[in-house]
């Protein structure tokens, strides 16, 4: 089983947060929204029931980051995500659980 | 043949049911399992198996499940949907009778395409001819007119709030659908298609085609042939077979666009015997989607041709996700900006690199249509386009383009 994010591409404002708080995940494309990198991510497959916003990674901010499954590296996302500016809108990420199997 | 009606105008229940029978009381299990036999594939674009769908519904449903039978046919090059709910209404009827049964569903709405209204009034002198306990669950819901609104999310989102939108993914309406209920949102030829094999039995279906290919299906011909419009074929006829079905070619002819606007470009002589099938369309990289075949002339540009496409899918965004917004108008303007010999430098090398970050970064599969055609072009065509960064054509010569200008 694997970490996979999963981003509302609906309600995404491409202000490009998620790139700069997780460089190693995500790129931006020249709108400034987010390209998920290889291997990460997997469109369509199901999330679990949404948990609400991850603490480590919302700050306050409302549903900025949203978790669904296990987070890794928790810790460094929390010094990045303290740093953060407060959003004139938010987007949203899911980080939702894969099955290898599928 | 059993999806385009032999004489002209809407078939009528007494003759349908003359040429088919009485509906079968097959229990639900057993007509699951016929649909799975008879590897029926759906027809509205993705392919997907009918009995798994019918199957994943069911699992779901405690009896309050919805069939959505999906005859918003958006597509610009297709025209089979309409022109089989005009010819036979009573067929994709049972077909969404027979679901209705199958997964356990009480309510039946049919979603027909604003544009389509010979098609919507055929179906409901249709449904008037049925008994009131199927006029009682049944109700016809006309979508909006636009490309996006036959998008199976969009037309749950549509019934349920009057927004014909996509919606996120999952809950799939498989899941939570109309109503919140599961709901088996079905293209109505596959439905027409359930129903031909409930009546026959797998056996009868898997008994047509060619080589490896099992079963019929209709196409929309269209382009450079003689005689343009819908045809149905065994599936695996080849796209020789396709052209001769449609009167022949009219003129020499380069490229074909398969699978319409959310399908590709294909090059005509690599491809002339090509299986017209969905699995062996997809061995080749190449999809059937709903049916579309459009004979491009040997004197249209390729390149003019994939702007026009791009410019209108583009104009087609539910313009809710900022890389359909942003990325298919930007592909748009780029690729117009080469057909029109007025590139700015680099707009070759930025529809190859865009067109290749859409995939998968959407609410619905919009931008990855979008994608998938202009990547399928740039392989086509790319002499073309490279000649067009160039200010050149390579179809239209010079004096014949002062000549028509």
């Amino acid at each position: 089983m694997s970490d996979a994010l999963q981003i509302d591409r609906i309600r995404c404002d491409g202000h490009g947060l998620c790139g700069e708080l997780l460089p190693e995940l995500i790129s931006l494309d020249d709108w400034g929204y987010p390209i998920i990198k290889a291997g990460l991510s997997r469109p369509g497959v199901a999330a679990g029931p949404d948990r609400g916003p991850h603490p480590a990674l919302t700050p306050g901010l409302g549903p900025l980051l949203e978790t669904v499954g296990e987070l890794r590296e928790p810790r460094r996302r929390r010094e990045a995500g303290s740093r953060l500016p407060r959003p004139a809108v938010g987007g949203s990420i899911e980080v939702a659980e894969t099955f290898n199997a599928m | 043949m059993e999806l385009i009606a032999s004489a002209p105008g809407t078939e009528r229940l007494a003759a349908h049911r003359q040429r088919l029978g009485p509906l079968p009381a097959l229990p639900s299990g057993e007509l699951i399992a016929q649909l799975e036999t008879s590897g029926l594939l759906g027809r509205g674009g993705a392919g997907f198996p009918v009995g798994r769908k019918w199957r994943a519904v069911a699992e779901r449903a405690a009896g309050d499940a919805v069939v959505l039978a999906n005859g918003a046919e958006g597509e610009p090059l297709s025209l089979k949907d309409r022109s089989l709910m005009e010819a036979r209404p009573h067929l994709v009827i049972d077909g969404a009778l027979l679901a209705a049964r199958a997964i356990g569903a009480n309510d039946i709405i049919f979603y027909v395409g604003l544009e389509h209204a010979k098609a919507e009034a055929a179906l409901r002198h249709a449904l008037a001819e049925r008994p009131g306990d199927v006029r009682g669950r049944t109700r016809i819901v006309t979508a909006p007119a636009g490309y996006i609104s036959g998008e199976e999310s969009a037309a749950v989102h549509y019934v349920n709030a009057g927004d014909a939108r996509p919606t996120n993914t999952p809950p799939r309406p498989f899941e939570r659908g109309v109503a919140g209920r599961p709901t088996l949102v079905q293209n109505v030829e596959s439905l027409a298609l359930a129903a031909l094999i409930a009546h026959r039995g797998h056996a009868w279906y898997r008994g047509l085609g060619h080589g490896h290919a099992r079963g019929i299906g209709l196409l929309t011909v269209s382009g450079a042939v003689n005689h343009a419009g819908v045809h149905e074929i065994e599936l695996g006829a080849t796209l020789s077979d396709a052209a001769a079905a449609a009167g022949g070619l009219r003129g020499d002819v380069r490229a074909v666009l398969l699978g319409g606007y959310f399908g590709g470009w294909a090059d005509l002589h690599e491809q002339w015997g090509l299986p017209l099938d969905a699995p062996s369309m997809r061995a080749r990289g190449l999809a059937l989607g709903c049916g579309v075949v459009h004979f491009l002339p040997s004197d249209t540009c390729g390149v003019e041709a994939t702007a026009r496409l791009m410019t209108y899918l583009a104009s087609q965004s539910a313009r809710q996700c900022g890389p359909c917004v942003f990325g298919l108008s930007a592909m748009a303007g780029a690729t117009q900006r080469l057909a029109s010999q007025s590139p700015q430098p680099g707009d070759l090398d930025r529809i190859v690199r865009w067109s290749g970050q859409l995939t998968g970064r959407g609410a619905c599969r919009h931008p990855d249509g979008g994608a998938t055609l202009l990547q399928s072009a740039l392989e086509v065509f790319a002499d073309d386009f490279a000649g067009h960064q160039r200010r050149r054509c390579l179809t239209i010569s010079e004096p014949e383009r002062v000549a028509v200008a």
